[in-house]
């Protein structure tokens, strides 16, 4: 048999000196996962364009005139007729435009229930330059904001007098612009 | 009655060459915590980061919110490609990103130049292909760590090989994604807004 006698000097020192050593080990465990020096970066840009609404105001209504008495048909020419409606978009300088309207719409005599049929046509130019202007139908809906954020729109059209009960008609025409 | 069986030892010899032993233990105990080892450490590697897509919200009329959700495919995305066993810290700068500026200008400190900025983000890293969310993990803080390559669950796999001449390492490629929403006010200026945010990629 071994006899193993501690003195109480050497019990403490050895007790300190494995405490010790452990806690050292655990420092230095800690200083581990440096990397190995490899670092890169990349950027993601987070990006957006703020606009005004676009807005459009009525500059002008359209003015068919006094019709005479065996006239058939009245057509009004966005593109060169006076009497044309106007309109005006303000929004976005520069930017693409989608215009839609109803090609028809029913015109109501004042104080009364018949009505006229008419069939809008319409011109639009990024300049105040009705003789210039452009047709847009639906072969041509898209069109680009003049640089100062204004796009111009006239009105016309063309109604069938034939069978017309004379006197004063009225009627709305809807018009819908959207950005692309 | 005691017996011995004839070998006696010097006790207080023993105990004071075991007390040189402890000491010099200690003091030369790098070599004994030398078998902590990072991987990442010894890795002679790198990871490809790559800046796949933008956060672009395209024209916002003011007054209006502009969202892009998670999964729509317009998120922004950035691709980490590296060694697939290994983990990555990821910083991202600013954090959080309150708000696009005008024409990029951070020093914008006013409601005209600045557009509040609600950001997201997400990454995965189950070896998913690039727009595919699924299991996409929440990041809600300016760092995160995280294996390039998810480990799931299940016993711990063996080591990996040690790189040596002529071997490869085998990769995988985690996403990130941003994605979020803007405000603009009546009184933002109109314009192009901006915010560059950075995000750098070390390995653990």
């Amino acid at each position: 048999m071994i006899y193993i006698r501690l003195t109480k000097y050497m019990a403490k020192a050895i007790i300190f000196g494995l405490l010790f050593v452990g806690f050292v080990q655990v420092g230095f465990a800690q200083n581990g996962g440096s990397g190995n020096g490899f670092s890169a970066a990349v950027s993601i840009n987070a990006t957006a364009t703020v606009m005004e609404s676009i807005e459009i105001s009525t500059v002008q209504n359209i003015s068919l005139g006094s019709v005479t008495p065996g006239v058939i048909e009245l057509f009004v020419n966005p593109q060169n007729n006076e009497g044309a409606g106007k309109l005006l978009i303000t929004g976005r300088p520069n930017s693409m435009i989608r215009v839609n309207y109803l090609a028809q719409r029913e015109l109501v005599r004042t104080g009364g229930a018949e009505t006229l049929l008419f069939q809008y046509v319409v011109s639009g130019n990024s300049e105040d330059n009705q003789f210039n202007s452009e047709l847009i139908d639906v072969s041509r809906t898209d069109v680009r904001m003049g640089a100062d954020g204004r796009f111009f729109i006239w009105i016309g059209g063309r109604v069938n007098l034939s069978e017309v009960v004379f006197g004063n008609y009225e009627g709305e025409f809807g018009i819908e612009i959207e950005y692309i | 009655m005691k017996e011995n069986l004839g070998l006696k030892l010097n006790i207080s010899d023993f105990m004071r060459r075991l007390t040189i032993l402890l000491i010099l233990l200690i003091v030369f105990n790098n070599n004994v915590i030398a078998q902590v080892i990072d991987f990442g450490s010894y890795e002679s590697s790198s990871a490809i980061v790559t800046n796949e897509r933008n956060l672009e919200f395209g024209q916002v009329l003011k007054s209006s919110t502009e969202s892009i959700s998670l999964g729509s495919g317009l998120e922004g995305v950035i691709s980490i490609q590296g060694i697939r066993y290994l983990d990555i810290l990821v910083d991202i700068s600013p954090y959080p990103a309150n708000y696009l500026y005008l024409n990029g200008n951070i020093g914008c400190v006013t409601d005209d130049c600045r557009v509040p900025f609600s950001l997201s983000m997400v990454y995965t890293n189950a070896g998913q292909n690039l727009n595919d969310i699924s299991g996409a993990i929440s990041l809600s803080s300016a760092s995160a760590r995280f294996p390039i390559l998810a480990r799931g669950s299940g016993p711990p796999r063996p080591p990996p090989v040690p790189v040596h001449a002529g071997y490869t390492a085998p990769t995988e490629t985690a996403h990130i994604y941003f994605y979020g929403s803007i405000t603009p006010n009546i009184a933002n200026d109109s314009g192009f807004y901006s915010n560059l945010i950075t995000v750098t990629v070390t390995y653990d």
